[in-house]
């Protein structure tokens, strides 16, 4: 289970749900619409040129919002970079346990780095 | 990671930081951090483009954005 895993397993408050889904999405407990939500994702991220007006009118059939395909669509081309600039540099991946630290403090943290502090007043 | 140059640069930017008190408490630092700490105004955009499409406001709750991210790396055979 990597990073994001250990998130949304932390954010969902289920390890069962998030392995049912990476394993096998059809099998998984989650809903149909949830279902056809992946089944584009999958589409989009390994066929991205086959993407047509056919796949998003399922999803707003499922009840999906342009808002939520615009954001799932944000989502997977996110981690595409992602994966690529991990890849393409070697980046090492870390043990179960390190993910697991990583997912319990980027679930409430999320990944925005703290402010810079700001000017002091001047007198 | 493959890139020298970059996993030693000494930056004094947020990541940076942290790389340097993770090793002075003896914390393994995840590598990725070393990607962010080499050009700082780079990815401070990024950071903040990251935070805003994974919890920013949206009709996908958090925790399926995180799934969706781990779904599309599972996907791409990537293991982080």
């Amino acid at each position: 289970m990597g990073s994001h895993a250990a998130v949304a397993a932390e954010l969902l408050g289920s390890a069962e749900v998030v392995n049912a889904v990476l394993d096998d999405v059809g099998s998984a407990p989650i809903s149909d619409a949830e279902k056809a939500l992946f089944a584009f994702v999958d589409t989009l991220n390994h066929r991205s040129s086959e993407v047509g007006r056919e796949d998003i009118g399922r999803l707003k059939a499922a009840g999906w919002t342009d808002e939520a395909i615009y954001d799932a669509v944000s989502v997977c081309a996110l981690f595409n970079f992602y994966n690529r600039w991990i890849d393409g540099t070697g980046v090492q991946g870390m043990s179960a346990e390190a993910y697991q630290r990583m997912g319990k403090r980027m679930a409430p943290g999320g990944y925005a780095p703290p402010e810079p502090p700001k000017e002091p007043p001047k007198e | 990671m493959y890139l020298k140059d970059v996993e030693d640069h000494e930056s004094d930017g947020h990541y940076g930081r942290m790389i340097r008190m993770a090793r002075e408490a003896g914390a393994p630092v995840p590598q990725i951090w070393h990607l962010f700490a080499y050009k700082p105004k780079m990815t401070e955009a990024l950071s903040r483009f990251t935070h805003e499409v994974m919890r920013g406001p949206s009709p996908l709750s958090a925790g399926l954005r995180e799934l969706i991210a781990a779904y599309t790396s599972r996907g791409n055979e990537c293991r982080f």
